[in-house]
């Protein structure tokens, strides 16, 4: 039935089972991909900050190498002027060939804005801009200028104020002119105003990196972008704090390509506290970062959302799972208890639940139907009713015994199993079973439930009582049967065997006249002959029916038996009677004699016994004879096997016999025995009261 | 007065013949009266008066056994020789309780029949061998009622061991009642019997009733 009801749903269990499948798969992939996803970011994360790191050095080698660079240029060209200097068109001086030699130096060098020439008060004396015999006036950009006169060394000035003669802001690279130890002159080049910034783009910066030049005042030299603008301008105040914090390094400011730059500098050697900047803007350097933290972040937005889902899917699976388990359960249970129901079904047997503790019991549509209830529940559905009112329908004789037999089971926990009879109105009491027992899945506590199948005895204990009717009448006839021929043999054969050795007798008298010894030894054989008939007769007509049984008694009749059996048989024999001696009903007194008669030859057979001793009682209600022997005995725990040898220890051939006596009469048989100290049968009729 | 008046009752014609036949070849006895009923031969007797009433006990109507009774309370001087085909000693106190002053088989009546009637005519009880020697039987069976034993005396256990025997009871029941197990019970009777040699549960019995044990018991 289980796997007929399997069948049934297998499609549906087909397609839940692959979805399930999926479902596992899914969870899988999302349980792979979570870490691969944080991983990915992290590497990402990592690649984007070794970049940045990668930038940044590359800026600062950049920087390093223009400043080498702008400074070697600067000196190179300083080299330059040191050699014009040197010039002896300056010794007595001869301006003309002065300034001749000095134009010829501008056209090699076209960053030469001009080249000056002032004398230590700062009076310009030659300037390519202007001819010889100008008025020139004093030279702008005092300070590198009193830097030459105090130091008497080369100096680079900054970017100098507007120049009154050139109209720009130029850089002035000046040299002492010095003759015999003496400063006689100044001699200054002016380098042109995008010159600086030609020269830091040619020593190249790195890639999307602005660089700039400040002189030792703060004022922008050059530029890479936004020249034209920021010439001359002071640098911003971070810029300023940085140079004067050290001489390199790394700082972050508003420059006018953002407001939080990222700046690396390195100041330049032998030209007056220039310093090159490279700058990025720190957005745009971290901007792989920020990526990569964007994508970690994402990822990890990702991995939450991909978690959750797997523990959806892992959720769901799992109840799903548990779902299936318990439907799988509950199949199981539905089709046990369908088997149950079946079974009990097709055995026309009732369920039963009896619940001393709550003094109810309940049961099946069949059981209320057996027991007898009143309130019977519609088709299907389990009746229940008062434990009282149950006992109520149970037969007054039989109430005490179920409710002892129920209490025993709850007791004990041993099975219960008691047949009773229910009465109902209008019919026949009609006998039932009830088997059951505790149920074993509360044994360690007593829960006072006993759960058990009603049946209908009725048609058995019908058969039974039958079949117990048919062995009476046939004991009955039987023994009425014996009787009779008892009887006849008495009183008829008997009674003519005893004319006819009457006769005899007489016939000898007559003959004894002067008849032959031939004839009278006829007659004497006659006569002996007619007497061992009568003694067989005699015999025979005892054997079928002692005449004394119905005659004088039970009492009577067993002290015949016992005398007549123990003279035949040689085996002393007792009998001794207690209670009243009154007749109690023929058929018991007749089986009461016939158990003895079997119990005898029993004796006689196995038991090999010197004495037997027979006492009967009678008391209030019940006839109780017993048969004592000193025989061999028997290993009474060893005995009933099949009747294959002829041992003294299968007494129970002979006891069927008084067992089927005694069922007829609702007596019954105990016996007593060991080896060698004899056996003793127990046997107890219940007499009726004589009415 | 020499002869022997007989009368006979018995419902078989062929018995009635024989014993007719076997009484009237004696000469010192006459026969007066025949009968084949019970309720036939009380008043033929009471008409006959015989010396000796010759009665079957199994008769229809009145049987034999009431028939006595009658005869020997309304006719004193008629004396009462029964005639049964019951060997059972059972048969023979009733009959003799009753007033028979004799007992005789049918199956040695033709030997000892006239011996019988002459015995009991003369006033003595004739008693069938074989009824006699089962009487005897009787006696020595029943004989040893009051063994006294005397020997030790019995512990208290043993006593009410052998009184719940004397009583009926198994040994098992026995060791139900008393508190203890079958083999103590199988004990305490074997002492008890050795004691007072009693050697089956009759004579437990016989010793019990003669100790009173048992009247409370049967009075029940």
């Amino acid at each position: 039935m289980g796997s007929m009801t399997a069948d049934g749903s297998g499609p549906a269990a087909e397609h839940q089972l692959n979805r399930g499948n999926g479902r596992t798969f899914a969870a899988l992939v999302l349980a792979a991909a979570i870490p691969v996803l944080l991983l990915s970011g992290w590497v990402a994360t990592l690649m984007a900050q070794q970049q940045r790191d990668l930038d940044r050095s590359a800026a600062v080698a950049s920087a390093t190498r223009v400043a080498e660079r702008v400074a070697s240029d600067i000196a190179s060209q300083v080299t330059v002027l040191e050699a014009e200097a040197a010039s002896s068109t300056l010794d007595r001086p001869d301006l003309t060939d002065f300034y001749a030699e000095a134009e010829r130096l501008r056209q090699a060098h076209p960053r030469w804005e001009t080249v000056e020439l002032a004398g230590p008060d700062g009076t310009q004396i030659v300037n390519l801009l202007r001819t010889l015999d100008e008025e020139l006036g004093p030279t702008a950009d005092r300070m590198s200028f009193d830097a030459v006169v105090r130091t008497r060394s080369p100096a680079i000035g900054g970017i100098g104020p507007v120049g009154p003669i050139s109209g720009k802001r130029l850089v002035a690279l000046r040299v002492p002119v010095l003759r015999d130890g003496e400063l006689r002159y100044v001699l200054s080049v002016r380098l042109a105003t995008n010159a600086v910034s030609s020269i830091l783009r040619d020593a190249g910066a790195p890639e999307g990196w602005v660089g700039t030049i400040v002189d030792a005042n703060g004022n922008t030299i050059a530029r890479t972008r936004a020249e034209a603008e920021e010439l001359g301008h002071p640098a911003n105040s971070a810029l300023q704090a940085a140079i004067r914090r050290a001489p390199q390094g790394f700082y972050t400011g508003p420059t006018p390509e953002g407001s939080n730059v990222e700046v690396v500098y390195r100041t330049l050697e032998d030209t007056g506290g220039w310093s090159v900047h490279f700058g990025m803007p720190v957005a745009t350097l971290n901007a792989p970062v920020s990526r990569s933290y964007l994508v970690l972040a994402g990822g990890s937005v990702l991995s939450i959302g991909l978690a959750l889902v797997l523990v959806g899917l892992v959720g769901r699976d799992m109840a799903q799972r548990r779902a299936g388990e318990q439907a799988r359960f509950h199949l199981a249970l539905r089709s046990s208890e369908e088997q149950g129901a079946v079974a009990a079904e097709a055995a026309e047997l009732g369920t039963l639940r009896w619940d001393t503790v709550r003094g109810r019991v309940s049961g099946s549509g069949r059981t209320a139907h057996l027991l007898g209830w009143k309130a019977v529940a519609p088709e299907g559905r389990d009746s229940e009713t008062d434990a009282d009112e149950a006992l109520e329908a149970v037969r007054v004789e039989d109430r005490m015994r179920l409710a002892e037999a129920v209490r025993r089971s709850i007791a004990d926990g041993a099975p219960l199993d008691v047949e009773f009879r229910i009465v109902q109105q209008g019919t026949e009491p009609r006998w039932v079973r009830v088997a059951g027992r505790v149920p074993k899945l509360h044994k360690d506590k007593p829960v006072g439930l006993i759960y058990g199948v009603v049946s209908d005895i009725e048609p058995r204990k019908r058969a039974e009582a039958e079949r117990l009717d048919l062995l009476r009448r046939l004991g009955e006839a039987q023994e009425n049967e014996q009787r009779r021929i008892a009887r006849e043999l008495h009183d008829q054969v008997g009674q003519t065997v005893t004319g006819l050795s009457l006769g005899l007798k007489s016939l000898e008298r007559l003959l004894a006249g002067g008849a032959s010894d031939e004839a009278d030894r006829h007659v004497q054989w006659l006569q002996t002959l007619a007497g061992e008939i009568g003694r067989d007769i005699h015999r025979a007509a005892v054997d079928l029916r002692p005449t004394a049984l119905d005659d004088l008694g039970l009492r009577e009749a067993l002290a015949t038996l016992l005398s007549t059996w123990s003279r035949r048989h040689g085996i002393r024999a007792d009998l001794e009677f207690v209670g009243e001696a009154a007749r109690v009903p023929a058929p018991i007194e007749t089986a009461a004699y016939r158990i003895v008669q079997e119990a005898l030859t029993n004796v006689l057979k196995h038991a090999r016994a010197s004495t037997v001793s027979v006492s009967v009682e009678h008391r209030a209600d019940e006839m109780r004879v017993v048969v004592e022997d000193d025989g061999v005995g028997f290993d009474a725990e060893a005995v009933p096997g099949p009747p294959t040898d002829d041992s003294p220890a299968k007494p129970q051939l002979g006891l069927s016999g008084i067992r089927e006596r005694l069922s007829l009469l609702n007596g019954t048989l105990a016996l007593e025995t060991s080896p060698g100290v004899g056996t003793t049968l127990f046997v107890d009729i219940p007499v009726p009261y004589p009415a | 007065m020499d002869r022997i008046r007989v009368a006979l009752a018995d419902d078989h014609p062929i018995v009635l013949a024989g014993i007719r036949s076997l009484l009237t070849a004696d000469p010192g006895i006459e026969l007066v009266g025949e009968a084949t009923s019970g309720t036939d031969a009380l008043p033929m007797i009471h008409s006959a008066g015989p010396d000796v009433a010759v009665v079957d006990v199994s008769m229809p109507g009145l049987n034999g056994l009431e028939l006595t009774e009658r005869v020997s309370g309304e006719c004193p001087s008629t004396r009462v020789l029964v005639l049964t085909v019951h060997e059972d000693a059972a048969y023979v106190r009733p009959l003799l309780e009753a007033g028979a002053r004799g007992y005789l088989l049918k199956r040695s009546a033709a030997d000892d029949l006239l011996r019988a009637v002459h015995a009991v005519a003369a006033g003595g009880i004739y008693l069938d061998p074989s009824i006699a020697s089962h009487a005897l039987d009787s006696s020595t069976t029943t004989g040893r009622a009051d063994a006294d034993g005397g020997g030790e005396a019995l512990s208290p256990r043993e006593t009410e061991t052998l009184r719940l025997i004397a009583q009926g009871f198994s040994n098992k029941e026995i060791a139900r009642r008393i508190d203890v197990s079958v083999k103590s019970v199988e004990t305490y009777k074997a002492r008890a019997a050795e004691k007072l040699g009693l050697k089956t549960r009759a004579e437990i019995i016989r010793y019990a009733a003669a100790r009173g044990w048992l009247d409370a018991f049967t009075l029940r």
